[in-house]
């Protein structure tokens, strides 16, 4: 067969991306497709660098052009990633533009193990090549330093913006631990923390991030609804125990991203088991099914089981994720899969939401004219 | 979830929202004053209407309309009100009690 780009697009029609049930061709990933001979090179754009199944694509890929006849077969797997703030009416007050996908992770009940979720999630989203930052939004209990074991102060411009502190496995984070002495306590009414929480949104210099995630403070107030109107949340995490008292209030927590428009990507269900370090058994030692009652009830998918494991348990004191520190262990291995599931539900949202107005800022006399 | 695909404005100088499930709404500028769901005009506990409808100009313009989070808009008008957040679902309900 003569290789032509016709016939090698036609083939590559095969390939089928599994979340979004069209192939790779359909979905315009194929670009920049060079032919010299016998040997081929183009370029997969895929719709997020931390794709869990770009290897397979390129693997896929390879083998259907050399079918084809082709001696040599280069692909580059690439990512467009479109931009939050790609809108040209876009004003220029936030550094949130150059982040693709922003998250919420949240809770309604504190101690449910958000701080650890958010950590971890990141973590497992670094390690699979995305650029990844966390925004510790508890402005009263901040606990990303201690998380990830930072001593570092951010970098404050002359112009009042801020440099994020870059932590263990390449992990940008801003957290209000890192202004205000951890054993002073941040004792703010509403409208202060809402401000701070806004200076922090638009006045860190973030960078070109795929994932920025917001470790939200527990409950649904005044700093929630804020987070919730000032950034365009591409999706949220909404993370739980097994107990009534926690599912009860993860149900507020869903009921509040619904009311803002937020779609949500999954429930965390933390502290589900214990693995016993001498039987290996686990026990269900709160209740069992909580979070799947919870995930049927709401319509939202449980992403993940967390079990809660002596060996691991220690690694937020000591600052560094499960994920990094163990990543063998049954907490690090469910953290990669709900890391994964979030990517994947993320592209989804992102398609079904194309053609949709995220972040506009209109003068009435700019819009453009239409008959009623 | 209803959201927006378009905002425009009609020649009369009404504003205009094309949304994705197909359908289109457009409000005068007065219309959207006076449902305006803020503080200032409804009382937060009863409901109770606060706003004194006689006392906005039938001829009042938007000057800005601008997107809140990923649920609302918020509108200025040229009176200075510009602390009204309008939910999209509650503005597509608003079109069909036109």
């Amino acid at each position: 067969m003569i290789l032509s780009e016709q016939n090698i697009l036609n083939a590559l029609k095969a390939v089928q991306d599994p979340d979004l049930h069209k192939n790779i061709v359909e979905l315009n990933f194929v670009q920049n497709l060079k032919i010299d001979g016998a040997r081929v090179s183009f370029d997969l754009v895929l719709t997020t660098p931390a794709c869990p199944i770009r290897d397979r694509f390129k693997d896929q890929c390879i083998a259907i052009v050399k079918g084809l006849g082709a001696s040599e077969v280069e692909v580059t797997l690439t990512s467009n990633a479109g931009r939050v703030g790609d809108a040209p009416e876009q004003p220029k007050v936030s550094f949130l533009g150059e982040v693709s996908h922003i998250v919420g992770v949240a809770s309604g009940k504190g101690g449910v193990g958000k701080s650890t979720v958010t950590a971890n999630l990141a973590m497992a989203l670094s390690l699979s090549g995305a650029r990844v930052g966390i925004l510790d939004a508890d402005i009263y209990g901040p606990s990303m330093g201690l998380m990830f074991g930072i001593d570092k102060d951010p970098q404050v411009f002359e112009d009042n913006t801020i440099a994020p502190v870059e932590a263990k496995g390449g992990v940008s984070i801003v957290s209000m631990c890192m202004f205000a002495g951890s054993e002073k306590a941040t004792i703010w009414r509403g409208p202060m923390a809402s401000q701070m929480i806004q200076h922090f949104l638009n006045r860190v210099r973030w960078g070109k991030l795929d994932y920025l995630l917001v470790d939200f403070p527990p409950g649904t107030g005044d700093i929630q609804l804020t987070l919730t109107q000032n950034c365009p949340m591409a999706g949220a995490v909404v993370v739980t125990t097994p107990q009534e008292v926690a599912l009860a209030d993860c149900r507020k927590g869903l009921a509040m991203f619904d009311a803002v428009g937020v779609p949500v990507v999954g429930i965390i269900e933390n502290m589900s088991y214990f693995i016993c370090d001498n039987c290996g058994k686990a026990h269900h030692i709160f209740r069992e099914g909580g979070g799947e009652s919870i995930a049927r009830t709401m319509g939202v998918p449980l992403m993940a089981k967390i079990p809660l494991e002596p060996a691991v348990a220690d690694c937020g004191d000591l600052g560094t994720p499960a994920v990094l520190r163990y990543p063998n262990s049954e907490s690090a291995k469910a953290f990669m899969e709900a890391a994964d599931q979030m990517v994947r539900t993320l592209s989804v949202f992102k398609r079904e939401g194309e053609g949709v107005l995220k972040n506009f800022n209109y003068e009435f006399e700019q819009l453009p004219v239409e008959e009623a | 979830m209803i959201q927006p695909k378009k905002v425009f404005r009609t020649p009369e100088g009404d504003l205009g929202f094309d949304w994705n499930d197909g359908t289109r709404s457009v409000f005068s500028s007065y219309r959207l004053r006076l449902a305006c769901p803020c503080a200032l005009c409804v009382d937060e506990h009863t409901g109770e209407k606060l706003l004194d409808e006689s006392s906005v100009s039938k001829d009042i313009k938007i000057l800005q309309v601008q997107s809140v989070g990923r649920y609302a808009v918020g509108i200025s008008f040229d009176d200075g009100h510009r602390s009204g957040i309008y939910p999209y679902d509650k503005l597509v309900e608003l079109t069909k009690n036109a």
